[in-house]
């Protein structure tokens, strides 16, 4: 079965907004929410029974019926945002993720792009070395092209908010990602946007040093591969 | 209709790989223990001289790593700390990946030893033996 990638695109993002979707379903009712606050119930073993015998008023008498939804631990907001939980994300990327499943989606599928365009051009890759920094660079060029700047940097961030790095590979991640991201902008506002034409930029900068490598050592192709 | 029913096993093929995806990795090849041993050999993990960073000696170490599970549980700063400064790159920043072989070239069969952190990036969830290379882009 051939199928073309926009085709696998849309497919894509029409399950996650599903599965979006699909988490409004079964949230408790907006007012019940609130006569639940007021009434002070305790998350906790007894929490359906106390729950159930708050008193109601014309506004709130079915909200008895959702003491098993609200007495739940508070869940993640969408299905998405449980389901696209990865090991190794940082907490800030998990709260992003939650707030915005759409947009994580996308933020997910770009990296795995910036990934795949680093591994085609730089075989070799490890940390901290030219591919590490040409990830960089590609990740943020493209999702500053799908997210917007704002979006793109909120996403970018929340990725190096990570506890494990020391302070100089994230000063390095950070500049690769400003540089990335510019360069993007100016691809697009000058009308010269494309993948390669961003592969080609990255190339250029690390050709010129203009990108930060704490490991330098890796040979930079002429042309994206 | 043959597209309709195309395009909704899709849906549902996908909606399956995205539930699976919760508990793997996209794309992710990874080798079991005895299959490392295998093809590896065994040696007793020396830290000094994982630490030297000799891609050529480090493959039946990780052996010993992933075998007994010696970082599991344990603070991911501990590896850091005893095995040097990461070398290679899965997934995320925040996995600590240790190249354990010499570069065989361009798409030829490469692994690495990689440390997932548990979710509050503290300690080692899991060690294992990942497939570097040669991947297929889905999109």
């Amino acid at each position: 079965m051939k199928m073309s990638s926009p085709l696998m695109v849309i497919i894509i993002y029409a399950v996650f907004f599903i599965f979006s979707f699909s988490a409004h379903c079964t949230q408790p009712d907006a007012d019940c929410i609130n006569w639940f606050k007021a009434g002070k119930v305790k998350l906790g073993k007894d929490c359906e029974l106390d729950c159930a015998i708050l008193s109601t008023d014309m506004g709130t008498f079915i909200c008895p019926d959702q003491c098993e939804l609200l007495c739940k631990p508070k869940m993640s907001k969408s299905i998405l945002g449980k389901i696209i939980y990865y090991p190794g994300l940082t907490p800030a990327e998990r709260k992003l993720i939650e707030k915005s499943p759409e947009d994580a989606l996308t933020a997910f599928i770009q990296k795995t792009r910036a990934e795949w365009s680093s591994n085609r051009n730089f075989p070799e890759q490890g940390l901290n070395d030219e591919a590490d920094a040409f990830r960089h660079f590609i990740w943020a060029g493209l999702l500053t092209k799908e997210l917007g700047p704002e979006k793109a940097k909120e996403f970018l961030n929340a990725h190096e908010a990570n506890p494990l790095q020391l302070d100089s590979e994230r000063e390095m991640d950070q500049f690769n990602n400003n540089i990335g991201g510019s360069s993007a902008q100016m691809l697009i506002s000058n009308k010269k946007w494309s993948i390669e034409n961003l592969e080609k930029s990255a190339l250029d900068s690390l050709r010129s040093k203009n990108l930060r490598v704490l490991n330098p050592g890796l040979k930079i192709p002429e042309v994206p591969k | 209709m043959k597209k309709i029913a195309l395009v909704i096993g899709s849906l549902f093929f996908i909606l399956f790989s995205v539930f699976c995806l919760a508990d793997t990795f996209f794309q992710a090849e990874f080798m079991k223990p005895a299959e490392a041993e295998k093809k590896w050999g065994f040696k007793l993990l020396n830290k000094d001289l994982f630490r030297t960073g000799d891609h050529n000696k480090r493959a039946w170490m990780a052996v010993d790593v992933v075998k007994k599970n010696i970082y599991v549980g344990k603070p991911m700063k501990l590896v850091r700390q005893e095995l040097g400064e990461p070398d290679s790159y899965f997934f995320s920043d925040t996995i600590y990946a240790y190249k354990i072989m010499p570069f065989p070239g361009e798409n030829k069969e490469i692994w690495h030893l990689v440390f997932i952190p548990d979710e509050n990036l503290e300690n080692v969830k899991e060690v294992k033996i990942h497939k570097k290379c040669c991947y297929k882009l889905p999109f």
